[in-house]
């Protein structure tokens, strides 16, 4: 087993790092544009029993 | 790298041998998109390397059906005309079916050349002090992540 | 004859006027406060058409970026013939909506299909609201149901990283599925879109296809990231076949909105000038019919 997954990663956590690594390694000229796609708008909230458990981010 | 390279030129001669002799009989379906751009959609092409955990890997025609996952790494992709575009690709899948198409889906994928080396360097040592003081097993599996995606950037900008 | 009917006619002839001429200024008054209100919506309704059609623009310049995305994710599941397990009943269903209304029928469609699901079997079926849209509505009737919400969506076009993350939170939830699906609206022209489904299976559900034996050199560690990454690139993909969907959907929806609109000012500004006619020439009748009384 990967030592990532050992540390309770998954390959979604390990897909996003080295994605995120990528845009930063391009030339000036393209990075600010790639890095647009790093952000991320959506919340998200557990729920349990009908009601909103609380407002975790992940 | 260079042992990989100069086999899959090896590879590369064989096939054009055979395709010659075979003519288009063996046509491979190649799908390469990521999420930032389309590179290739069902278009036919000769072979193709891919960075994967299982170790890097040639596809031509007719490969055994199989399932891949993605290492951070150059995906060669030698075309009808002669043509070789390196592509480095962060991580994604890789999925062979059995009517000889392949899918390569990657987050983020970008042509080799389009790759800062002075950016990718500052990115390894970064990460390489990230490592020395991660707290946690998370925190330093994360940095170990960071230092391999860096070296292999590094190695793809050289 | 005339005599008799004289006094009658002259006593409408008199009081007609004034109680007319009363309620003609009012009516006037009126018309012109809806003539303007009706304006006023014509002229949001103009500019949100505006602004959804530079955001379906977009929209459909993404998705055709990512069509390939879904299609290849799709590919594996399709050939590989996988069958959702028996013995694992839990179904987990992830609904594509947005946090804005104003769109037709996009979010209640979406909502339906899930309803329908979950009339059949609401123990062993849970549910991920994206959107607020679908969790308002689902929250209602089978709030205990929902396991995860997620809001801010619609804003901005999606980006990969937002469907990591819900991806993540889906697989780090804790809850143990045979099998699910994606439920979200499958663009198809400006002027419609079919609620659709893509399906997302666990491992044990692919480690036990019957076919996976013709797949070379797998072990469950390359088939587990496969899957994740997999239900990344679906989500991703849906979210933009719903982002586009939704913004053509509400393109139509304000057009026809604006298209009332003028239609009701036509008939507003008719009704109006009519009136004002009216007026005049009932003011006319009067001056007149005074000037010959003297």
């Amino acid at each position: 087993m990967s030592a990532w997954r050992q540390a309770g990663l998954n390959y979604i956590n390990y897909s996003s790092i080295a994605a995120r690594l990528l845009r930063q390694a391009l030339k000036a000229d393209l990075r600010t544009e790639a890095a647009k796609r790093n952000d991320s708008h959506i919340r998200i909230t557990k729920w349990e029993a009908g009601k909103p458990i609380k407002s975790s981010e992940f | 790298m260079a042992a990989l390279r100069s086999m899959s030129r090896l590879l590369m001669n064989r096939n054009l041998s055979t395709t010659i002799k075979r003519g288009y009989a063996e046509d491979m379906s190649f799908t390469f998109a990521s999420g930032n751009q389309v590179f290739y959609d069902g278009q036919n092409v000769r072979q193709v390397d891919v960075p994967s955990f299982s170790g890097s890997f040639g596809i031509l025609p007719k490969h055994v059906p199989t399932l891949a996952v993605l290492k951070p790494g150059v995906v060669s992709v030698y075309e009808n005309e002669g043509n070789v575009k390196k592509i480095f690709v962060s991580s994604g899948t890789v999925t062979i079916n059995d009517d000889s198409s392949v899918q390569i889906l990657a987050e983020e994928a970008h042509p080799v050349e389009n790759i800062d080396a002075a950016a990718a360097r500052d990115l390894l040592s970064k990460a390489q002090s990230q490592f020395s003081s991660a707290a946690n097993e998370q925190a330093k599996a994360e940095a170990e992540i960071a230092i391999e995606v860096s070296e292999a950037l590094v190695k793809a900008a050289e | 004859m005339l005599g008799r009917f004289g006094p009658v006619v002259t006593f409408v002839a008199h009081n007609g006027p004034i109680q007319q001429h009363q309620r003609g200024m009012a009516t006037l008054k009126s018309i012109s406060i809806r003539l303007k209100s009706v304006k006023n919506i014509q002229k949001i309704t103009q500019s949100m058409k505006m602004v959804s059609a530079a955001k379906y623009a977009r929209a459909e310049r993404d998705l055709k970026q990512v069509k390939p995305i879904g299609n290849g994710a799709k590919q594996f599941y399709e050939k590989a013939e996988i069958d959702a397990p028996t013995d694992v009943p839990q179904k987990l269903v992830i609904a594509i909506t947005s946090d804005r209304g104003l769109c037709g029928a996009v979010h209640t469609s979406v909502v339906r299909h899930i309803r329908t699901e979950l009339g059949k079997d609401d123990v062993n079926v849970k549910v991920v609201c994206v959107g607020d849209k679908s969790r308002a509505i689902l929250s209602r009737t089978f709030g205990k149901n929902i396991i995860l919400a997620c809001n801010e969506v619609g804003r901005l076009p999606p980006t990969f990283t937002d469907a990591s993350k819900l991806a993540d939170a889906v697989l780090k939830s804790e809850y143990k599925f045979g099998a699910g699906e994606i439920v979200y609206n499958k663009f198809k022209s400006v002027v419609s879109y079919q609620t659709s489904t893509l399906p997302v299976y666990s491992l044990q559900s692919v480690a036990a296809a019957p076919k996976l034996s013709i797949y070379d050199s797998l072990d469950d560690e390359v088939i587990q990231s496969y899957l994740e990454f997999s239900l990344a690139s679906l989500l991703f993909y849906s979210l933009k076949e719903g982002a586009c969907s939704e913004q053509s959907s509400r393109m139509t929806a304000m057009d026809n909105a604006s298209k009332n609109a003028t239609e009701m000012i036509d008939k507003l500004t008719l009704a109006f000038n009519r009136t004002r006619q009216a007026v005049i020439t009932r003011e006319l009748i009067e001056i007149i019919s005074g000037a010959s009384a003297l």
